[in-house]
């Protein structure tokens, strides 16, 4: 994590509204926290994505307190992010500041009855793909989210694409985000400023992935929001 | 066509395009008649009742579409409801080797649900079959229209090259049955 250049994180997805953080975790700890997913004590549910219409694949959300890698990371990163956030709020003039650490912000949430742990596991195998959708959960929404993978592109699994869209004023765009084990994407939840002719204007982002052409695909979401 | 399989033909009904490796030389007259039956179903499924052109008679528009770095096309449908369903794709460039990024992506639109989103696997070479606006898709209650939506993601280095084919009635002439 120290070796990370937050300023160039923060200047890409100003520009693009993702960024990769390259090999954020190792190989073993990729391992270790794909182990993790048949441990059911681990979560708080599990969610099959067919039973509601959201694609194919299922996913866990973890139950306090989390593993204590991830609870690092989730405070790490939202106290890196936090200004980028609060420069969007202005930009979008959203009457909302983030505070500088995780325990101010959860506070917030808890505050108004989004207790519940957003932190994820998601598992995909051949033939599951993810709709492209926003991440929201209440009104309290942290502007910003972190997807690791976990498994090697092209040995463990094919297919499989981190697929991003935005519609603005007029103009769609669709990027892929290539991955490579261990990398993070950061990435807008569900909106972001982008500026216009006349100002700033807001995009609408949403995210998905494509279909597995074959083996599995694991994935930790980092979501710094709690749920209602 | 051999190229053209129980296979592929199953893979276009299910996901809206298929990638038929290494026939960038093929002959665009003869796939468009390999093509027909299956156009003439779709629409069927989609109750359009639209006169198709026959090979001997359609006008194939082939338009060559060259991005650098920083390009991309943007996610749209750029063609009407008559239109003929399916358009070809032909990759020119070696990804990772003349161009990194610049993947082919389409999303589905499904009534009252999330939009799908699709990464044709292209390589240098290869052929898409891709469905050009509205595709029907089997549900569990029967027969449905999804809407197809196409881009290209930016191109992250390097130039992509890619051969895009449209079919068309010679000028003039209605679509209509």
């Amino acid at each position: 994590m120290h070796d990370i250049d937050w300023r160039d994180m923060a200047v890409r997805l100003d520009a693009t509204g993702h960024a990769v953080l390259p090999a954020i975790l190792t190989p073993d700890e990729c391992a270790a926290l794909r182990a993790m997913y048949p441990q059911t004590a681990r979560f708080r549910s599990r969610i099959v994505m067919a039973r509601h219409g959201f694609g194919r694949g299922e996913y866990q959300y973890f139950a306090y307190p989390l593993p204590p890698l991830l609870q690092q990371l989730r405070e790490t990163l939202y106290a890196h992010l936090a200004p980028l956030a609060n420069v969007w709020s202005r930009q979008l003039r959203v009457p909302v500041t983030y505070p500088g650490t995780l325990q101010a912000f959860l506070a917030r949430c808890h505050a108004a009855g989004q207790m519940k742990p957003t932190p994820l596991l998601l598992q995909y195998g051949a033939g599951d793909y993810n709709c492209l959708h926003q991440d929201l959960y209440g009104a309290h929404v942290f502007p910003l989210q972190v997807a690791i993978l976990l498994s090697r592109p092209g040995q463990d699994f094919t297919g499989g694409e981190f697929v991003m869209t935005e519609h603005g004023a007029g103009m769609a765009r669709a990027d892929v985000v290539p991955l490579a084990q261990g990398d993070a994407v950061v990435f807008a939840v569900n909106q972001r400023p982008v500026a216009g002719k006349r100002g700033m204007r807001r995009v609408a982002l949403r995210h998905g992935v494509s279909r597995l052409a074959s083996g599995t695909r694991h994935t930790v979401g980092l979501i710094f929001h709690d749920a209602a | 066509m051999d190229a053209l399989t129980d296979t592929s033909i199953a893979q276009l009904d299910q996901e809206g395009w298929v990638v038929l490796p290494h026939m960038a030389g093929c002959d665009v007259r003869t796939l468009y008649a390999c093509l027909l039956p299956i156009a003439a179903r779709w629409l069927a499924l989609m109750n359009r009742h639209i006169a198709l052109t026959p090979a001997s008679r359609v006008v194939p528009r082939t338009a060559t579409c060259t991005r650098i770095t920083g390009e991309f096309q943007p996610l749209q449908q750029d063609a009407d409801a008559d239109a003929f369903p399916l358009q070809v794709v032909t990759l020119l460039s070696a990804p990772g080797r003349d161009f990194t990024g610049g993947e082919y992506v389409m999303t589905e639109q499904r009534p009252r649900m999330q939009s799908r989103p699709m990464v044709v696997p292209l390589q240098q070479g290869d052929v898409a079959i891709l469905a050009t606006a509205r595709r029907p898709c089997q549900g569990s209650k029967g027969m449905y229209t999804v809407s197809m939506r196409h881009a290209v993601s930016t191109v992250r280095s390097g130039t992509r090259i890619a051969r895009i084919v449209t079919f068309h009635p010679p000028d003039g002439e209605l679509t209509d049955a």
